[in-house]
């Protein structure tokens, strides 16, 4: 069994109302340990609801979805938080960083969620901050830094409690080529410390990047 | 868990300080207002309160003084008569004395603080009871002895007389310092005209002193028969007399024309309330939306989103409440039981309000976090 696993997932708005919209349809996907993929497909197709479901976001669906051979559809609230917790790692285009925390502040969010002593907190958030080179940012606003430092220290957020998953949301949606770049090459290293990346994009650079790539349209998979 | 929400609750609060201190403003001038208004009512209410408790149906206020009627076994009637008293040998406030006679002890018995009334003690020294006021200010307390100069005028006004009595301190008032006296009043007679508050006054159950009669009597039946209905006939032909049924009526008549008033008073300070802190919520909407999105896609059920909200409320409402404490401990410490009645209700009740109102304020934003998905919210507010 894959390590991420749709199966027959159909995923409705507004259900039995006239304002219904049927955004998946039958969706049967299967992803890998350590795979980067990426998910294309224009807006409105569906992509951003798929990446709600992996993310355990919105679990409000017809079907199964399996993570590590674990059925998750029917997990109560507190468990899926948890998950996202420990098991996720967000990266977003508008990079959902709260600007008038420092970057540390940002980066400890989800140890503070978890359950690490608040002592070892900074010491983990320095610890990646170095990782990913912007040790030097960590007491700055996040008000005060560039784009692309912004990204970095969202992938820092996302890497911090270790996940086993990346999920990228056009992560390089609000930068230019170079910044761009730069932020996928780094995706590119997590994915080869073992880390699964998925990337929804519309991006056919960033889906190059990629080992695989799944396309969505009008809420269906193809080409898979 | 719990830790880490106050945590973050906290640092939440440590960011925004200006903006917290300008809401505490807020909370501290409508907790402020709300006690005032609510302190208020309770003082019209508290007479009203007291009179239930004792039990007065077959009471009955003779305004005028007669010099005398024959009591049967159906009707009796009681005297109030009034002196002057200072502590003997000590240069202390002078005390207005209400000698109240059997009948009044025994058909009326004012709420005390402490000890017991006139018609439990059995004792041989004369009793007396007095003001909480004046016990606490001169620290005099039951079971005390003291030694009365007393001082009335006689029928012929120029003439004093004085003598001096050792009375036993059986008990204190209750806080509003009630007492029942006689004055002249007109025929709308409501029972704040025959519950006076007076912080300098002592009480004597006593027959056999006489001192000043105060005009008016009060007149208790036995039993409600028809020897009794011709004696209040033969009564009402000598003085103006009214129930405590009639005196009751106008009372609840006079305070729900209070009451309009201060319902208009305290819906707005409601409207206040509600107004003010949700334009707050709603100016930060787009920072609280944001972060509570970004808490929840890292891991915080909303549940706990709302913890943190709840907890940063309190911290708020208990933070503004101390400061309002103190307000009117200070600028209304000596009117409290006397123009208003401030206790641990009306704190309480005024707690619970605005926390309600400030439930209700974030309760639009607690309902966006729960039906729109994070990611969007972040998108939305970025």
């Amino acid at each position: 069994m894959s390590y991420i696993q749709l199966k027959n997932v159909n995923k409705f708005y507004n259900k039995n109302t006239n304002a219904e919209v049927h955004a998946l349809k039958n969706v049967n996907l299967e992803i890998n340990k350590g795979e980067m993929v990426a998910i294309e497909g224009v807006s409105g197709s569906g992509k951003s609801t798929l990446l709600h479901i992996l993310g355990c976001l919105d679990l409000k669906i017809d079907g199964q979805y399996y993570l590590n051979k674990e059925c998750i559809d029917k997990k109560t609230h507190k468990q899926l938080a948890v998950i996202r917790n420990k098991r996720i790692g967000f990266v977003l285009q508008q990079f959902g960083l709260i600007n008038e925390n420092t970057v540390v502040q940002n980066v400890s969010i989800p140890l503070l969620l978890g359950d690490i002593g608040l002592k070892y907190i900074k010491h983990e958030c320095l610890s990646v901050l170095k990782e990913l080179n912007i040790s030097e940012l960590a007491d700055r606003k996040v008000s005060q830094i560039s784009g692309g430092q912004k990204q970095r220290v969202a992938i820092a957020r996302a890497l911090v409690n270790k996940p086993e998953i990346i999920l990228a949301d056009e992560p390089t949606g609000a930068l230019d080529r170079k910044t761009s770049n730069g932020v996928m090459e780094l995706l590119k290293k997590i994915n080869k410390q073992g880390k699964t990346v998925i990337i929804v994009t519309h991006d056919k650079e960033v889906s190059k990047l990629c080992s695989k790539t799944l396309r969505i349209e009008d809420g269906h998979l193809v080409n898979y | 868990m719990i830790g880490r929400i106050i945590y973050i609750g906290l640092n939440k609060l440590k960011r925004d300080i200006w903006a917290r201190i300008f809401i505490c403003v807020q909370l501290v001038l409508i907790i402020y207002l709300f006690n005032l208004t609510i302190g208020m009512w309770r003082h019209e209410t508290y007479i009203l309160n007291m009179v239930n408790t004792m039990n007065l149906k077959n009471a009955y206020y003779c305004s005028n003084d007669f010099e005398s009627f024959d009591s049967t076994n159906t009707v009796s009637i009681g005297e109030i008569t009034q002196a002057f008293g200072k502590l003997k040998n000590q240069n202390k406030t002078t005390l207005k004395i209400k000698v109240y006679d059997e009948e009044i002890t025994k058909n009326i018995t004012l709420p005390l603080s402490k000890g017991i009334w006139f018609e439990e003690y059995n004792g041989k020294e004369l009793p007396i009871i007095l003001s909480n006021s004046y016990a606490k200010k001169y620290n005099l307390d039951i079971n005390d002895t003291i030694e009365l100069e007393l001082q009335y005028s006689t029928e012929d006004i120029n003439v004093q007389e004085s003598f001096d009595v050792e009375c036993k301190v059986i008990g204190t008032l209750n806080k509003a310092n009630y007492h029942l006296t006689f004055s002249s009043m007109g025929n709308y007679l409501i029972w704040k005209n025959l519950f006076k508050q007076d912080e300098s006054v002592a009480l004597i159950g006593s027959s056999s002193i006489s001192a000043e009669p105060l005009s008016g009597k009060m007149v208790f039946l036995k039993n409600l028969d028809d020897d009794s209905t011709v004696l209040l006939d033969k009564l009402g032909k000598l003085s103006s007399i009214t129930s405590s049924q009639q005196i009751t009526k106008n009372s609840k008549e006079v305070m729900s024309d209070k009451l309009k008033t201060q319902i208009i008073m305290w819906f707005l300070i409601l409207a206040l309330t509600l107004a003010s802190l949700t334009s707050n919520n709603m100016l930060e909407k787009i920072y609280e939306e944001k972060e509570f999105a970004a808490y929840y896609m890292l891991g915080l059920d909303w549940s706990k989103c709302v913890l943190i909200e709840i907890f940063r409320g309190v911290i708020q409402i208990l933070f503004s409440f101390v400061i309002a404490f103190i307000l009117l401990k200070l600028l209304h410490g000596d009117s409290n039981y006397k123009t208003l009645i401030i206790d641990g209700y009306s704190y309480l009740l005024s707690i619970i309000m605005v926390f309600c109102v400030y439930m209700i304020s974030s309760l639009w934003m607690i309902i966006e976090l729960l039906r729109t998905n994070p990611i969007v919210l972040i998108r939305r507010n970025e």
